[in-house]
């Protein structure tokens, strides 16, 4: 299982990378694993303002339609276009090129409520 | 299971409130033996007033003529029993089936994607405003008057648990629904689907192109039904008048009106709402060899991955009723069905003229077109009409409720009248003369 170490991690498997005050946010390569062969990303819209735990969108594989929620407060300032037409991307490079969207960080203490790379390893041990 | 967790039969049954129980036993009679029942069957049997061969009633279900080799083919032994296709490498013959049906469908509805089948007329309309619903977000649709009641209904048992209102637009003066009232009630507040049935219940042809240019200054989905499927052979539906969704009852494709059912859902729509639409739809692929192989395709919307975000509960169609409709579709052919919707509207237009010369009906709304049913005004009571066609093999129209459409001098009560191809002419003088 690949991991990320600057990031932080919510329970539901999404990643939060900060990039100065952005936060650029992921599904984990666990979470690809366990969906299979991605074939759609759902719109998310550039400008709408979400609070920790909502919907940010949702990712459909050939077995499963999963709800991704974004891990931290704030504004949505860009959204990953290549993974939109090239949704395998979140299979081979989740931490990466299939990062989904960046959102402007609202309140970055939420943070501290995720949890770090080794304590969300040790969460989805098998 | 009851024994793992400890309970009995009984703690189940107190789960239903008070009356949902029935109270002391079914009361069955006494079990019959083969021959005991055929005698009794026979005696019931017999109180049927003889074979119709054709029907004044319309309203919903059309009795039309079924080839032979319709039934026959639908009833080959590898059609009936044939499972759900969820294992396509077993269902290649099922799959391709519902395909074919699917692309008779697009072709008729004049739209970019059907899916291949739903359970009947009424319940798709309901799952169209829903889809609309999910795609507007507003929590207010809008369906005309003119629309069969029953369908109406349908919407609203649909809707209610998700808190959507449902309005309705008013008939204007001509038994169409009134443009002004809907551009009104459409700027009143935000709106999710405007649904119009052609030809409406009252037989009359509605303008779908005109509807469709209000609607759509308005941002809501427009939603075209129908219950008389023969209408697809002649009338216009679909992207060229501005459609969102066409949605109807499939029974005129070569399924007998069975008291009601099973019938025939058809769903038709854009390809933008490819991940919105309700039901089952099957795609053609290629295989691992590079054959032409079927699939259910855009699985991800159905209730087995989705759960409670699914875009509907229906997680079947009626496969053997569309693969019937297909197999009706492909015997008549393009230029026979067609001829078939013409058939029907020449049919009507005898009807009406032999019943106007009677003396004893008129029509209704004269001035708005129809296509194989239409409303008559008459001095002779539904009592009378009835007795009067007891001895002939059809069905008497439908009688509508006093004060359903504008009355007429003299001439109180009211007639949904239907005429297909399957009134001829000899049965057609028999009617009239029974009428005069």
């Amino acid at each position: 299982m690949k991991i990320q170490n600057d990031a932080r991690y919510a329970k539901s498997d999404e990643w939060v990378r900060v990039e100065g005050s952005v936060g650029v946010i992921g599904i984990s390569d666990y979470a690809q694993d366990k969906l299979g062969d991605v074939v759609f990303v759902g719109d998310i819209s550039v400008g709408s303002i979400l609070k920790a735990g909502d919907l940010l969108t949702s990712i459909e594989s050939v077995k499963a339609a999963s709800d991704v929620y974004t891990p931290v407060s704030g504004k949505v300032l860009e959204v990953n276009h290549e993974v939109t037409a090239k949704p395998e991307l979140i299979n081979t490079d989740a931490f990466g090129a299939g990062w989904l969207a960046k959102i402007e960080l609202s309140n970055p203490d939420e943070l501290n409520d995720l949890m770090s790379a080794t304590d969300y390893a040790e969460h989805r041990k098998e | 299971m009851l024994q793992k967790i400890g309970l009995q039969f009984d703690d189940i049954v107190k789960c239903f409130s008070g009356n949902a129980c029935i109270e002391g036993g079914l009361h069955l009679p006494e079990g019959l033996t083969e021959d005991q029942m055929v005698e009794e069957w026979d005696i019931m049997m017999s109180r049927n007033s003889g074979p119709k061969k054709a029907s004044l009633l319309g309203a919903g279900a059309y009795m039309h003529f079924i080839p032979a080799i319709v039934p026959h083919l639908a009833s080959l032994p590898g059609f009936v029993t044939a499972y759900t296709p969820y294992q396509p490498e077993i269902s290649q013959g099922t799959l391709q089936s519902l395909f074919e049906f699917q692309s008779f469908i697009v072709e008729l509805t004049g739209m970019e994607l059907a899916n291949c089948s739903m359970y009947d007329g009424a319940s798709s309309t309901a799952e169209a405003m829903l889809m609309a619903h999910r795609v507007k977000k507003a929590n207010r649709v809008l369906a005309a008057a003119t629309v069969n009641p029953n369908y109406l209904a349908t919407v609203r048992t649909y809707l209610k648990p998700h808190g959507i209102a449902v309005d309705v637009v008013r008939m204007d003066g001509n038994g169409q629904v009134s443009l002004e009232d809907l551009a009104s009630q459409l700027s009143a507040s935000a709106c999710s689907a405007v649904l119009v049935q052609s030809p409406n219940y009252l037989g009359i042809i509605e303008d779908l192109a005109a509807v469709a240019t209000i609607v759509h200054r308005h941002d809501a989905l427009f939603v075209e039904s129908f219950t008389e499927a023969m209408a697809l052979g002649l009338l216009k539906y679909g992207v060229d008048t501005g459609a969102d969704v066409v949605t109807g009852e499939g029974q005129s494709l070569g399924l007998s009106m069975s008291f009601g059912g099973p019938h025939l859902g058809i769903f038709a729509t854009l390809k933008k709402y490819n991940r919105e639409f309700p039901g089952r739809i099957v795609g053609e692929s290629i295989d691992t060899k590079g054959r032409q192989a079927f699939v259910m395709t855009l699985r991800a919307r159905e209730q087995d991955i989705r759960r409670e975000k699914a875009t509907s509960n229906i997680c079947s169609n009626h496969a053997l009723n569309a693969l019937t409709a297909a197999v009706y579709l492909g015997s008549v052919g393009e230029s026979g069905f067609r001829a078939l919707a013409c058939e029907n509207v020449a049919k009507l237009k005898k009807l009406i003229n032999g019943l106007e010369a009677t003396g004893h009906f008129t029509r209704v709304f004269k001035q708005s077109p129809v296509f194989n049913e239409a409303v008559l005004a008459s001095s002779i009571a539904p009592e009378d009409v009835r007795s009067r066609l007891a001895g002939l093999p059809v069905f008497p129209p439908l009688a509508l409720a006093r004060g359903a459409v504008p009355d007429v001098q003299g001439m109180p009560y009211t007639y949904l009248v239907c005429a297909t191809e399957m009134l001829k002419d000899s049965i057609l003088e028999q009617v009239l003369g029974a009428l005069s």
